[in-house]
């Protein structure tokens, strides 16, 4: 998911930092002083989130958790990717500082999309996994369109590397969705007010 | 709850399989690491992704600087390129590796001491070793095999260094919890700050 330094075009870095910066502001305005611990806990979760990976058959997977991000924080998922993200390019140069726009952009955009279905999904009173699988997967699969967009200035046709991207990570998708379910599952059993937390 | 089992367990079993017949290319990860060193005229390396699985069948680059393109190659099955530079050798040589979907690895080669420590030894030719006479052997031969010796020698180094570098690439607990020190951080300071506002 992390796009690595000196690959994307200036338009695209700018254009991509220009988004994280206005949903970053934006995200941080939504804060209260009731949700910024849940907003530092998330953070905390995307942070070690790509660390962990599970090794399926010849290949690695890891977890990005955009989806769960959406349903929890909501636009204020910006900021907590961008605190995320920047540590693991300082701390692991996965991803890098100049792409960090982008690659914030390309996670936390999905997410707050998928995250506003899900939380429409469990106002309708759907089955909490139901709701917490199809955040997760669709922030995934909408992770890996941004990063076939992003890439598509660069000559990579789109339909090619994102049906090569999205196809890599279809595992992905199942494994965050089913995550993603049980955690909100867990969580509107536990905490009936997660979802009123204030952010919206 | 019975339900609820009885589906992850559908999909985790949908996902073993998918993986086992699909082995899609590892696009999950986020770091593309290249290590390279010059044997002669040929520039000999290998590359993987952070989790340590080599990045398979991916173009390699070498280039004298952004624009120019010396040689073209691939990555074997181990993630293994072995490059001949042709001559002239440039002073430096930038090794690029294209992972796809984003991912880019690069590494740099000072080539600039190679071929001036070539020893102008005037009584190389009258060198007696073992009654062997070396008389009439030319210097090049000479050079040619003791590189050859010596590669073979520091091989076992090489490879222990290549490991070395591989367990380096991977991140480590040290930065792993450093980063979650700074988002509690973090979290700390947002909260001081909305809490004196609130207070005022």
């Amino acid at each position: 998911m992390h796009i690595a330094e000196g690959v994307l075009s200036l338009p695209v870095l700018v254009s991509g930092a220009a988004i994280a910066t206005a949903g970053t502001a934006y995200g941080i305005k939504k804060l209260s002083f009731e949700t910024i611990p849940r907003c530092g806990i998330v953070s905390a979760a995307l942070f070690v989130a790509s660390l962990i990976h599970v090794n399926l058959g010849a290949t690695s997977v890891h977890l990005v958790l955009g989806g769960l991000g959406g349903i929890l924080l909501g636009w204020s998922l910006f900021p907590a990717f961008l605190v995320a993200l920047l540590l693991q390019a300082v701390l692991f140069q996965f991803g890098g500082l100049i792409v960090l726009g982008v690659n914030v952009t390309n996670m936390a955009l999905p997410g707050i999309l998928a995250g506003m279905i899900g939380r429409a999904m469990l106002k309708a009173n759907i089955n909490p996994f139901i709701c917490g699988f199809t955040s997760g997967l669709l922030g995934i699969l909408g992770s890996a369109a941004c990063v076939a967009i992003s890439l598509l200035f660069r000559g990579e046709a789109f339909m090619t590397s994102a049906v090569m991207i999205t196809s890599a990570h279809l595992p992905v998708m199942i494994i965050e969705g089913i995550v993603t379910g049980f955690i909100v599952s867990y969580l509107s059993k536990t905490d009936k007010t997660f979802l009123e937390g204030g952010i919206k | 709850m019975t339900i609820l089992k009885a589906r992850s367990m559908f999909a985790i079993l949908a996902i073993v399989s998918m993986v086992l017949t699909v082995n899609p290319p590892s696009a999950m990860a986020h770091r593309l690491s290249v290590f390279a060193i010059l044997e002669g005229d040929t520039v000999n390396g290998e590359a993987y992704f952070n989790d340590g699985t080599p990045a398979k069948g991916c173009p390699v680059f070498l280039k004298v600087n952004k624009d120019q393109t010396l040689v073209k190659g691939k990555t074997d099955e181990e993630g293994l390129f072995s490059l001949k530079v042709p001559s002239p050798m440039p002073n430096r040589l930038e090794v690029i590796v294209e992972g796809g979907a984003g991912h880019r690895g690069t590494t740099t080669i000072e080539t600039s001491r190679k071929g001036n420590e070539t020893v102008k030894d005037a009584n190389a030719k009258t060198y007696k070793t073992e009654g062997i006479s070396l008389q009439g052997v030319s210097e090049e031969a000479i050079e040619t095999a003791v590189r050859k010796v010596v590669r073979e020698e520091i091989k076992p180094v090489i490879d222990e260094l290549l490991k070395l570098n591989l367990e380096l690439s991977k991140p480590g607990i040290t930065e792993i919890l450093g980063g979650i020190g700074y988002i509690v951080g973090l979290t700390g300071l947002a909260l001081w700050i909305r809490g004196k506002k609130r207070h005022e």
